[in-house]
Protein backbone atom coordinates (compact mmCIF):
# COMPACT_ATOMS: atom_id res chain seq x y z
CA UNK A 1 0.00 0.00 0.00
CA UNK A 2 1.08 3.23 -0.61
CA UNK A 3 3.04 5.21 2.77
CA UNK A 4 0.83 8.35 1.72
CA UNK A 5 -2.58 5.50 2.51
CA UNK A 6 -1.20 3.73 5.56
CA UNK A 7 -0.07 7.11 7.39
CA UNK A 8 -3.60 8.33 6.14
CA UNK A 9 -5.41 5.61 7.34
CA UNK A 10 -3.82 5.62 10.62
CA UNK A 11 -4.17 9.45 11.05
CA UNK A 12 -8.11 9.12 10.81
CA UNK A 13 -8.60 5.79 12.88
CA UNK A 14 -6.56 8.15 15.56
CA UNK A 15 -8.55 11.00 15.34
CA UNK A 16 -11.81 8.90 15.97
CA UNK A 17 -10.48 7.01 18.67
CA UNK A 18 -9.44 10.38 20.65
CA UNK A 19 -13.25 11.20 20.75
CA UNK A 20 -12.65 14.33 18.89
CA UNK A 21 -15.02 13.25 15.86
CA UNK A 22 -18.08 12.91 18.63
CA UNK A 23 -17.16 15.93 20.57
CA UNK A 24 -17.02 17.95 16.86
CA UNK A 25 -19.62 16.02 15.63
CA UNK A 26 -22.09 16.64 18.09
CA UNK A 27 -21.16 20.17 18.43
CA UNK A 28 -21.25 20.95 14.63
CA UNK A 29 -25.31 19.37 14.43
CA UNK A 30 -26.15 20.93 17.75
CA UNK A 31 -25.16 24.42 15.94
CA UNK A 32 -26.59 23.29 12.48
CA UNK A 33 -30.47 22.59 14.30
CA UNK A 34 -30.06 25.32 16.27
CA UNK A 35 -29.82 27.64 13.16
CA UNK A 36 -32.80 25.69 11.40
CA UNK A 37 -34.99 26.14 14.24
CA UNK A 38 -34.16 29.45 15.21
CA UNK A 39 -34.86 30.50 11.72
CA UNK A 40 -37.65 28.74 11.07
CA UNK A 41 -39.26 30.48 14.26
CA UNK A 42 -38.33 33.56 12.74
CA UNK A 43 -40.11 32.81 9.67
CA UNK A 44 -43.20 31.82 10.91
CA UNK A 45 -43.15 34.38 12.67
CA UNK A 46 -42.66 36.75 10.07
CA UNK A 47 -45.70 34.97 8.08
CA UNK A 48 -47.79 35.39 10.98
CA UNK A 49 -47.49 39.05 11.34
CA UNK A 50 -47.90 39.28 7.88
CA UNK A 51 -51.38 37.57 8.06
CA UNK A 52 -52.30 39.66 10.99
CA UNK A 53 -51.41 42.68 9.19
CA UNK A 54 -53.24 41.76 6.11
CA UNK A 55 -56.29 40.53 7.84
CA UNK A 56 -56.11 43.92 9.79
CA UNK A 57 -55.70 45.65 6.72
CA UNK A 58 -58.99 44.07 4.95
CA UNK A 59 -61.37 44.47 8.48
CA UNK A 60 -60.37 47.93 7.81
CA UNK A 61 -61.52 48.18 4.26
CA UNK A 62 -57.63 48.77 2.41
CA UNK A 63 -56.21 46.34 -0.49
CA UNK A 64 -53.29 45.14 1.79
CA UNK A 65 -49.89 45.66 -0.24
CA UNK A 66 -46.81 43.64 -0.48
CA UNK A 67 -46.32 40.10 -1.36
CA UNK A 68 -46.29 37.12 1.88
CA UNK A 69 -43.07 36.25 3.27
CA UNK A 70 -41.71 33.33 0.29
CA UNK A 71 -39.60 30.68 2.14
CA UNK A 72 -36.33 29.91 0.98
CA UNK A 73 -35.22 27.08 2.30
CA UNK A 74 -31.52 27.48 2.10
CA UNK A 75 -32.18 31.23 4.17
CA UNK A 76 -32.38 28.93 7.14
CA UNK A 77 -29.22 27.92 6.68
CA UNK A 78 -27.49 30.92 7.73
CA UNK A 79 -26.64 30.28 10.93
CA UNK A 80 -25.06 27.38 10.23
CA UNK A 81 -22.50 29.18 7.89
CA UNK A 82 -22.05 31.40 10.45
CA UNK A 83 -21.49 28.82 13.13
CA UNK A 84 -19.30 27.02 10.44
CA UNK A 85 -16.65 29.78 9.52
CA UNK A 86 -15.93 29.99 13.81
CA UNK A 87 -15.75 26.52 15.11
CA UNK A 88 -14.91 25.04 11.57
CA UNK A 89 -11.47 27.25 11.24
CA UNK A 90 -11.02 26.27 15.27
CA UNK A 91 -11.33 22.80 14.02
CA UNK A 92 -8.79 22.90 11.48
CA UNK A 93 -5.77 24.53 13.41
CA UNK A 94 -6.48 21.81 16.10
CA UNK A 95 -5.86 19.28 13.94
CA UNK A 96 -3.12 21.14 12.23
CA UNK A 97 -1.74 21.80 14.95
CA UNK A 98 -1.17 18.72 16.58
CA UNK A 99 -1.18 16.08 13.59
CA UNK A 100 2.76 16.25 13.11
CA UNK A 101 3.55 18.14 16.53
CA UNK A 102 2.57 15.29 18.27
CA UNK A 103 4.44 12.96 16.97
CA UNK A 104 7.45 15.59 17.19
CA UNK A 105 6.91 15.35 21.25
CA UNK A 106 6.72 11.38 21.12
CA UNK A 107 9.84 10.85 18.43
CA UNK A 108 7.55 8.50 16.82
CA UNK A 109 8.32 10.87 13.74
CA UNK A 110 11.94 10.02 13.62
CA UNK A 111 10.77 6.34 12.98
CA UNK A 112 8.83 7.42 10.66
CA UNK A 113 11.15 9.27 8.85
CA UNK A 114 14.33 6.77 9.25
CA UNK A 115 11.62 4.46 6.78
CA UNK A 116 11.66 4.29 3.68
CA UNK A 117 8.86 7.11 3.77
CA UNK A 118 9.26 10.20 1.70
CA UNK A 119 8.83 13.80 3.62
CA UNK A 120 6.19 14.34 0.94
CA UNK A 121 4.26 11.00 1.73
CA UNK A 122 4.46 12.13 5.35
CA UNK A 123 2.60 15.45 4.45
CA UNK A 124 -0.07 13.94 1.92
CA UNK A 125 -0.53 10.49 4.20
CA UNK A 126 -1.60 13.38 7.29
CA UNK A 127 -3.95 15.67 5.23
CA UNK A 128 -5.42 12.71 3.42
CA UNK A 129 -6.40 11.75 7.11
CA UNK A 130 -7.96 14.59 9.07
CA UNK A 131 -9.11 15.44 5.35
CA UNK A 132 -11.17 12.60 5.49
CA UNK A 133 -12.22 13.06 8.75
CA UNK A 134 -13.32 16.71 8.08
CA UNK A 135 -14.85 15.36 4.85
CA UNK A 136 -17.06 13.04 7.11
CA UNK A 137 -18.28 15.52 9.21
CA UNK A 138 -19.31 17.95 7.00
CA UNK A 139 -21.33 14.95 4.88
CA UNK A 140 -23.13 14.55 8.19
CA UNK A 141 -23.92 18.54 8.93
CA UNK A 142 -24.93 18.31 5.38
CA UNK A 143 -27.47 15.25 6.00
CA UNK A 144 -28.30 16.87 8.86
CA UNK A 145 -28.96 20.24 8.00
CA UNK A 146 -31.43 18.72 5.10
CA UNK A 147 -33.16 16.47 7.42
CA UNK A 148 -33.75 19.21 9.89
CA UNK A 149 -34.92 21.81 6.74
CA UNK A 150 -37.40 19.22 5.92
CA UNK A 151 -38.61 17.96 9.10
CA UNK A 152 -38.85 21.17 11.15
CA UNK A 153 -38.74 23.38 9.09
CA UNK A 154 -41.44 21.74 6.78
CA UNK A 155 -39.18 22.82 3.36
CA UNK A 156 -38.98 20.81 -0.48
CA UNK A 157 -36.04 21.33 -1.48
CA UNK A 158 -35.34 20.71 -5.03
CA UNK A 159 -32.72 19.40 -7.17
CA UNK A 160 -31.25 22.81 -7.14
CA UNK A 161 -30.77 23.54 -3.78
CA UNK A 162 -29.15 20.19 -2.70
CA UNK A 163 -26.56 20.84 -5.37
CA UNK A 164 -26.41 24.42 -3.96
CA UNK A 165 -26.14 22.55 -0.47
CA UNK A 166 -23.36 20.05 -1.86
CA UNK A 167 -21.48 23.13 -3.35
CA UNK A 168 -21.35 25.15 0.47
CA UNK A 169 -20.05 21.42 2.22
CA UNK A 170 -17.36 21.62 -0.61
CA UNK A 171 -15.96 25.40 0.04
CA UNK A 172 -16.51 24.66 3.93
CA UNK A 173 -14.20 22.07 3.37
CA UNK A 174 -11.62 23.98 1.60
CA UNK A 175 -12.07 26.87 4.08
CA UNK A 176 -11.25 24.37 6.96
CA UNK A 177 -8.90 22.53 5.42
CA UNK A 178 -6.90 25.86 4.72
CA UNK A 179 -6.66 26.61 8.74
CA UNK A 180 -5.64 22.61 8.74
CA UNK A 181 -2.92 23.87 6.33
CA UNK A 182 -1.78 27.18 8.08
CA UNK A 183 -1.91 25.34 11.84
CA UNK A 184 0.66 22.79 10.82
CA UNK A 185 2.71 25.18 8.94
CA UNK A 186 3.01 27.26 12.51
CA UNK A 187 3.71 23.80 14.68
CA UNK A 188 6.11 22.57 11.90
CA UNK A 189 7.51 26.24 11.83
CA UNK A 190 8.10 27.37 15.51
CA UNK A 191 10.16 25.69 18.17
CA UNK A 192 7.23 24.83 20.85
CA UNK A 193 3.61 24.06 20.35
CA UNK A 194 2.56 26.40 22.27
CA UNK A 195 3.61 29.18 20.30
CA UNK A 196 2.08 27.95 17.07
CA UNK A 197 -0.68 27.94 19.14
CA UNK A 198 -0.85 31.08 20.15
CA UNK A 199 0.00 32.48 16.85
CA UNK A 200 -2.66 30.07 15.08
CA UNK A 201 -5.54 31.26 17.34
CA UNK A 202 -4.01 35.39 16.77
CA UNK A 203 -4.72 34.69 13.52
CA UNK A 204 -7.87 33.55 14.29
CA UNK A 205 -8.86 36.09 15.94
CA UNK A 206 -8.05 38.76 13.83
CA UNK A 207 -9.29 37.33 10.05
CA UNK A 208 -12.33 35.23 11.31
CA UNK A 209 -14.17 37.58 14.23
CA UNK A 210 -12.33 40.83 14.13
CA UNK A 211 -11.87 41.94 10.38
CA UNK A 212 -15.36 40.96 9.19
CA UNK A 213 -17.08 42.13 12.75
CA UNK A 214 -14.70 45.37 11.46
CA UNK A 215 -16.56 44.84 7.84
CA UNK A 216 -20.28 44.45 9.32
CA UNK A 217 -20.11 47.21 11.46
CA UNK A 218 -19.71 49.54 8.78
CA UNK A 219 -22.07 47.92 6.63
CA UNK A 220 -24.46 50.72 7.08
CA UNK A 221 -27.47 48.00 5.89
CA UNK A 222 -26.54 46.44 8.90
CA UNK A 223 -27.90 48.93 10.99
CA UNK A 224 -31.58 47.96 11.41
CA UNK A 225 -32.30 44.24 11.68
CA UNK A 226 -33.64 43.13 8.34
CA UNK A 227 -31.71 45.44 6.46
CA UNK A 228 -31.60 49.53 6.79
CA UNK A 229 -32.45 49.79 3.06
CA UNK A 230 -35.25 47.40 3.19
CA UNK A 231 -36.67 49.00 6.11
CA UNK A 232 -36.73 52.26 4.31
CA UNK A 233 -38.32 50.29 1.36
CA UNK A 234 -35.54 51.26 -1.05
CA UNK A 235 -34.69 49.12 -3.85
CA UNK A 236 -31.23 47.34 -4.90
CA UNK A 237 -31.24 50.42 -7.74
CA UNK A 238 -31.86 52.88 -5.44
CA UNK A 239 -29.50 51.50 -2.46
CA UNK A 240 -27.17 51.31 -4.98
CA UNK A 241 -27.42 55.05 -6.09
CA UNK A 242 -27.01 56.64 -1.93
CA UNK A 243 -24.32 53.98 -1.32
CA UNK A 244 -22.20 55.66 -4.77
CA UNK A 245 -22.24 58.22 -2.90
CA UNK A 246 -19.97 57.01 -0.65
CA UNK A 247 -17.76 55.25 -2.55
CA UNK A 248 -14.42 55.90 -0.34
CA UNK A 249 -16.22 54.39 2.39
CA UNK A 250 -17.33 51.69 1.00
CA UNK A 251 -14.29 50.89 -0.74
CA UNK A 252 -12.74 50.96 2.21
CA UNK A 253 -14.99 48.89 4.27
CA UNK A 254 -14.79 46.32 1.15
CA UNK A 255 -10.91 46.41 1.43
CA UNK A 256 -10.88 45.68 5.14
CA UNK A 257 -13.27 42.31 4.84
CA UNK A 258 -11.33 40.97 1.60
CA UNK A 259 -8.34 40.81 4.07
CA UNK A 260 -10.14 37.92 5.76
CA UNK A 261 -10.12 34.18 3.92
CA UNK A 262 -13.48 34.38 6.56
CA UNK A 263 -15.35 37.00 4.64
CA UNK A 264 -14.47 35.14 0.94
CA UNK A 265 -16.11 31.82 2.06
CA UNK A 266 -18.93 33.73 3.97
CA UNK A 267 -19.73 35.76 0.70
CA UNK A 268 -19.60 32.29 -1.36
CA UNK A 269 -21.93 29.96 1.28
CA UNK A 270 -24.49 32.94 1.38
CA UNK A 271 -24.30 33.69 -2.61
CA UNK A 272 -25.05 29.87 -3.07
CA UNK A 273 -27.87 30.40 -0.03
CA UNK A 274 -29.61 32.70 -1.43
CA UNK A 275 -28.98 35.07 1.90
CA UNK A 276 -28.41 37.81 -0.14
CA UNK A 277 -32.20 38.64 -1.89
CA UNK A 278 -30.72 39.05 -5.34
CA UNK A 279 -29.14 35.73 -5.67
CA UNK A 280 -32.53 33.59 -4.55
CA UNK A 281 -33.48 31.73 -7.98
CA UNK A 282 -30.17 32.41 -9.14
CA UNK A 283 -28.69 29.35 -11.33
CA UNK A 284 -25.56 27.95 -9.94
CA UNK A 285 -23.36 28.46 -12.56
CA UNK A 286 -24.56 32.50 -12.50
CA UNK A 287 -24.01 32.27 -8.87
CA UNK A 288 -20.14 30.58 -9.25
CA UNK A 289 -19.41 32.92 -12.41
CA UNK A 290 -20.11 36.09 -9.57
CA UNK A 291 -18.21 34.84 -6.78
CA UNK A 292 -15.31 33.19 -8.51
CA UNK A 293 -12.80 35.56 -6.92
CA UNK A 294 -14.26 34.59 -3.66
CA UNK A 295 -14.14 30.83 -4.31
CA UNK A 296 -10.60 31.73 -5.80
CA UNK A 297 -9.35 33.00 -2.74
CA UNK A 298 -10.19 30.40 -0.50
CA UNK A 299 -8.82 27.81 -2.44
CA UNK A 300 -5.46 29.86 -3.03
CA UNK A 301 -5.34 30.36 0.81
CA UNK A 302 -5.61 26.33 1.15
CA UNK A 303 -3.05 26.20 -1.86
CA UNK A 304 -0.42 28.05 -0.18
CA UNK A 305 -0.86 26.51 2.85
CA UNK A 306 -0.26 23.18 1.46
CA UNK A 307 2.61 24.48 -0.41
CA UNK A 308 4.38 26.24 2.46
CA UNK A 309 3.99 22.46 4.45
CA UNK A 310 5.42 20.82 1.57
CA UNK A 311 8.29 23.67 1.75
CA UNK A 312 9.21 23.49 5.32
CA UNK A 313 9.29 19.87 5.25
CA UNK A 314 11.47 19.57 2.70
CA UNK A 315 13.80 21.21 5.05
CA UNK A 316 15.86 18.78 6.80
CA UNK A 317 16.46 20.22 10.08
CA UNK A 318 13.04 21.31 11.22
CA UNK A 319 11.55 17.99 12.02
CA UNK A 320 15.00 17.08 14.26
CA UNK A 321 15.66 19.08 17.39
CA UNK A 322 18.49 18.13 19.73
CA UNK B 1 31.92 1.30 -1.42
CA UNK B 2 33.80 -0.50 0.25
CA UNK B 3 32.46 -3.64 1.62
CA UNK B 4 34.16 -3.94 4.62
CA UNK B 5 32.76 -0.81 6.18
CA UNK B 6 29.06 -0.64 6.74
CA UNK B 7 29.52 2.72 7.65
CA UNK B 8 32.56 5.20 6.07
CA UNK B 9 32.15 9.09 7.50
CA UNK B 10 33.62 11.40 5.73
CA UNK B 11 34.88 14.86 6.51
CA UNK B 12 31.19 14.82 8.36
CA UNK B 13 30.30 18.34 9.79
CA UNK B 14 27.02 19.79 11.05
CA UNK B 15 27.04 23.89 12.08
CA UNK B 16 24.02 25.12 14.51
CA UNK B 17 25.06 29.41 13.70
CA UNK B 18 28.60 29.59 14.76
CA UNK B 19 28.77 26.19 16.55
CA UNK B 20 30.04 23.23 14.79
CA UNK B 21 28.20 20.46 16.70
CA UNK B 22 30.24 17.66 14.80
CA UNK B 23 33.09 19.13 13.03
CA UNK B 24 35.09 17.00 10.24
CA UNK B 25 34.27 13.32 11.37
CA UNK B 26 35.93 10.32 9.77
CA UNK B 27 34.97 6.94 10.89
CA UNK B 28 34.55 3.69 9.75
CA UNK B 29 32.33 0.86 11.03
CA UNK B 30 33.17 -2.80 10.01
CA UNK B 31 30.03 -5.32 8.78
CA UNK B 32 28.81 -6.87 12.13
CA UNK B 33 30.69 -4.98 14.46
CA UNK B 34 29.08 -3.55 18.23
CA UNK B 35 30.21 -0.08 18.24
CA UNK B 36 30.07 2.19 21.11
CA UNK B 37 29.87 5.70 20.35
CA UNK B 38 30.99 7.77 23.80
CA UNK B 39 31.19 11.21 24.55
CA UNK B 40 29.82 13.59 27.10
CA UNK B 41 26.45 15.15 27.44
CA UNK B 42 26.51 17.66 23.77
CA UNK B 43 29.41 15.77 22.25
CA UNK B 44 27.42 15.53 19.02
CA UNK B 45 26.87 11.74 19.24
CA UNK B 46 22.75 11.99 18.59
CA UNK B 47 23.59 14.84 15.78
CA UNK B 48 25.75 12.39 14.12
CA UNK B 49 22.95 9.54 14.36
CA UNK B 50 20.79 11.96 13.12
CA UNK B 51 22.51 12.72 9.84
CA UNK B 52 23.46 8.84 9.26
CA UNK B 53 20.20 8.14 9.91
CA UNK B 54 19.24 10.96 6.79
CA UNK B 55 16.88 12.56 9.62
CA UNK B 56 19.24 15.76 9.43
CA UNK B 57 21.32 17.32 6.45
CA UNK B 58 25.05 17.54 7.36
CA UNK B 59 26.66 21.08 7.00
CA UNK B 60 29.70 19.39 4.70
CA UNK B 61 31.07 15.89 4.68
CA UNK B 62 29.58 12.99 3.29
CA UNK B 63 29.02 9.23 4.39
CA UNK B 64 28.06 5.77 3.38
CA UNK B 65 25.63 3.57 5.30
CA UNK B 66 25.39 0.34 3.61
CA UNK B 67 26.95 1.09 0.67
CA UNK B 68 24.88 4.08 0.45
CA UNK B 69 25.57 7.87 0.32
CA UNK B 70 23.33 9.17 3.12
CA UNK B 71 23.06 12.54 0.98
CA UNK B 72 21.56 11.22 -2.64
CA UNK B 73 20.73 8.02 -1.95
CA UNK B 74 18.49 8.66 1.27
CA UNK B 75 15.58 5.95 0.75
CA UNK B 76 18.50 3.39 0.11
CA UNK B 77 20.03 4.09 3.50
CA UNK B 78 16.22 3.56 5.73
CA UNK B 79 15.41 0.48 3.64
CA UNK B 80 18.79 -0.99 5.30
CA UNK B 81 18.74 0.95 8.42
CA UNK B 82 16.96 0.35 11.75
CA UNK B 83 16.77 2.89 14.30
CA UNK B 84 15.72 3.51 17.92
CA UNK B 85 16.00 7.30 19.59
CA UNK B 86 16.27 7.89 22.95
CA UNK B 87 13.05 7.67 24.89
CA UNK B 88 10.44 6.90 22.15
CA UNK B 89 7.24 6.24 23.28
CA UNK B 90 5.89 4.97 20.05
CA UNK B 91 2.12 5.19 20.12
CA UNK B 92 0.72 4.38 23.57
CA UNK B 93 -3.09 3.58 22.27
CA UNK B 94 -2.30 1.12 19.98
CA UNK B 95 -1.33 -2.86 21.16
CA UNK B 96 2.56 -3.97 20.09
CA UNK B 97 0.92 -5.70 17.74
CA UNK B 98 -0.73 -2.61 15.95
CA UNK B 99 2.57 -0.43 16.74
CA UNK B 100 4.95 -3.28 14.50
CA UNK B 101 2.43 -3.44 11.71
CA UNK B 102 2.18 0.24 11.06
CA UNK B 103 6.31 0.26 11.12
CA UNK B 104 6.30 -2.76 8.86
CA UNK B 105 3.98 -1.33 6.13
CA UNK B 106 5.81 1.68 5.73
CA UNK B 107 8.66 -0.41 5.56
CA UNK B 108 7.29 -2.27 2.77
CA UNK B 109 6.13 -5.49 4.69
CA UNK B 110 3.01 -6.34 2.92
CA UNK B 111 2.54 -9.80 4.90
CA UNK B 112 3.96 -8.54 8.25
CA UNK B 113 1.75 -10.92 10.60
CA UNK B 114 4.12 -13.65 10.42
CA UNK B 115 7.04 -11.55 10.80
CA UNK B 116 5.77 -9.53 13.94
CA UNK B 117 5.21 -13.12 15.85
CA UNK B 118 8.85 -14.20 14.70
CA UNK B 119 10.33 -11.01 16.03
CA UNK B 120 8.42 -10.69 19.07
CA UNK B 121 9.20 -14.42 19.62
CA UNK B 122 12.94 -13.73 19.39
CA UNK B 123 12.63 -10.66 21.97
CA UNK B 124 10.64 -13.40 24.60
CA UNK B 125 7.79 -10.71 23.94
CA UNK B 126 5.00 -12.56 22.27
CA UNK B 127 3.07 -12.69 25.23
CA UNK B 128 2.70 -8.48 25.24
CA UNK B 129 1.30 -8.47 21.31
CA UNK B 130 -2.14 -7.45 22.52
CA UNK B 131 -1.37 -5.03 25.41
CA UNK B 132 -1.40 -1.43 24.78
CA UNK B 133 1.79 0.62 25.04
CA UNK B 134 0.66 2.61 27.27
CA UNK B 135 0.07 -0.11 29.44
CA UNK B 136 3.91 -1.51 29.37
CA UNK B 137 6.59 -1.24 31.31
CA UNK B 138 9.71 0.89 30.27
CA UNK B 139 12.02 -2.48 29.94
CA UNK B 140 9.21 -3.59 27.48
CA UNK B 141 8.62 -1.00 25.80
CA UNK B 142 11.92 -0.95 24.72
CA UNK B 143 12.15 -4.40 23.59
CA UNK B 144 8.97 -3.17 21.68
CA UNK B 145 11.11 -0.28 20.14
CA UNK B 146 13.39 -2.53 18.83
CA UNK B 147 11.34 -5.10 17.64
CA UNK B 148 10.02 -1.76 15.28
CA UNK B 149 13.46 -1.25 14.37
CA UNK B 150 14.79 -4.53 13.11
CA UNK B 151 11.25 -6.08 11.61
CA UNK B 152 12.71 -5.25 8.33
CA UNK B 153 15.53 -6.97 9.18
CA UNK B 154 18.07 -4.23 8.19
CA UNK B 155 22.02 -4.30 7.90
CA UNK B 156 22.65 -1.49 10.46
CA UNK B 157 20.91 -0.91 13.88
CA UNK B 158 21.35 2.54 15.83
CA UNK B 159 20.62 2.47 19.11
CA UNK B 160 20.56 6.21 21.03
CA UNK B 161 21.15 5.67 25.05
CA UNK B 162 18.96 2.38 24.27
CA UNK B 163 19.33 1.43 28.42
CA UNK B 164 18.76 5.22 29.17
CA UNK B 165 15.94 4.92 32.34
CA UNK B 166 16.30 1.15 32.31
CA UNK B 167 16.54 -1.06 35.84
CA UNK B 168 19.88 -2.98 36.27
CA UNK B 169 17.33 -5.92 34.89
CA UNK B 170 16.24 -4.65 31.54
CA UNK B 171 19.54 -3.37 31.17
CA UNK B 172 20.59 -6.94 31.66
CA UNK B 173 17.67 -7.77 28.93
CA UNK B 174 18.68 -5.91 26.63
CA UNK B 175 22.32 -6.58 26.53
CA UNK B 176 21.32 -9.79 26.40
CA UNK B 177 18.63 -9.33 23.19
CA UNK B 178 21.19 -6.98 21.29
CA UNK B 179 24.08 -9.81 21.92
CA UNK B 180 22.36 -12.48 20.45
CA UNK B 181 20.92 -10.14 17.64
CA UNK B 182 24.18 -9.81 16.50
CA UNK B 183 25.66 -13.03 16.85
CA UNK B 184 22.45 -14.53 14.66
CA UNK B 185 21.84 -12.30 12.42
CA UNK B 186 25.24 -10.40 12.26
CA UNK B 187 23.93 -7.12 12.01
CA UNK B 188 25.93 -4.46 12.58
CA UNK B 189 24.96 -2.34 15.48
CA UNK B 190 25.84 1.28 16.49
CA UNK B 191 25.34 2.49 19.85
CA UNK B 192 25.54 6.12 21.64
CA UNK B 193 25.90 5.25 25.11
CA UNK B 194 27.06 6.91 28.80
CA UNK B 195 27.16 3.44 30.52
CA UNK B 196 30.94 2.43 30.01
CA UNK B 197 30.02 -0.84 31.54
CA UNK B 198 27.64 -2.05 28.81
CA UNK B 199 30.54 -0.89 26.08
CA UNK B 200 32.66 -3.05 28.05
CA UNK B 201 30.17 -5.76 27.99
CA UNK B 202 28.85 -5.61 24.58
CA UNK B 203 31.25 -3.30 21.89
CA UNK B 204 33.68 -5.00 19.77
CA UNK B 205 34.75 -1.40 19.14
CA UNK B 206 34.63 2.01 20.85
CA UNK B 207 34.93 6.11 19.27
CA UNK B 208 34.86 8.88 21.36
CA UNK B 209 33.32 11.85 20.36
CA UNK B 210 34.15 15.05 22.02
CA UNK B 211 32.76 18.78 21.24
CA UNK B 212 32.33 17.27 17.54
CA UNK B 213 35.09 15.78 16.99
CA UNK B 214 36.39 12.26 17.32
CA UNK B 215 39.52 12.08 19.71
CA UNK B 216 39.84 8.37 19.56
CA UNK B 217 38.67 5.35 17.72
CA UNK B 218 39.78 1.78 17.86
CA UNK B 219 38.63 -2.01 18.89
CA UNK B 220 38.18 -2.18 22.73
CA UNK B 221 40.85 -4.88 23.36
CA UNK B 222 43.29 -2.23 21.31
CA UNK B 223 41.87 0.86 23.44
CA UNK B 224 42.73 -1.58 26.64
CA UNK B 225 45.99 -2.49 25.79
CA UNK B 226 47.00 1.10 24.52
CA UNK B 227 46.03 2.45 28.05
CA UNK B 228 47.38 -0.48 30.06
CA UNK B 229 48.32 1.44 33.02
CA UNK B 230 44.47 2.12 33.62
CA UNK B 231 42.82 0.02 35.62
CA UNK B 232 38.81 0.20 33.39
CA UNK B 233 36.91 1.75 30.79
CA UNK B 234 36.61 4.78 32.87
CA UNK B 235 39.56 5.48 33.77
CA UNK B 236 40.43 5.16 29.90
CA UNK B 237 37.97 7.07 28.61
CA UNK B 238 38.62 10.05 31.11
CA UNK B 239 41.96 9.53 29.95
CA UNK B 240 41.39 10.09 26.50
CA UNK B 241 39.02 13.23 27.64
CA UNK B 242 41.68 14.83 29.29
CA UNK B 243 43.75 14.41 27.01
CA UNK B 244 41.87 16.48 23.95
CA UNK B 245 41.70 19.23 26.65
CA UNK B 246 45.44 19.40 27.41
CA UNK B 247 45.91 19.99 23.58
Amino acid sequence: MNNSLIIGRKEFKDILHSGLFLTVLQLLLALTATSVIVSSLVFKSQVSSYQSSFHILKELGKQPGGPEPQLFPLNLLRGAVDYLEIAGAILGILLGSLTIAREKNTQTLKLILTRPVSRKDLLFGKMLGNATFIGIVLVFVGLFAFLSLVFVAGAVLALTELIKLLLVLVISWIYIMAFFSLAAFLSLGMRTLSNALILAFTIWLVFVLILPQIGDTMDPDNQVPGGFFNSIHFNKEQEKQVLARFGSYENARNFIEELSVTKHYERTAFALFGIKPEFNGMQVPDILGQKWFDILVTVLFFATGTFANYSILNKKDILVWD
Amino acid sequence: MNPQFIIDVRSLSKKYGDHFAVDSLNLKVAEGEIFGFLGHNGAGKTTTVNMLTTLLQPTSGSALVAGFDILREGVEVRKRIGYLPENVQLYDSMSAFENLEYFAKLSGISKPGERILQVLDFLDAAGYRDKKMGTLSKGMRQRIGIAQAILHEPKVLFLDEPTSGLDPFGVKQLRGTLLRLNKESGMTIFMNTHLLSEVTKMCSTIGVLSHGKLIHADSLANTMRRFNDESSLEQVYLTIEEGRYEK
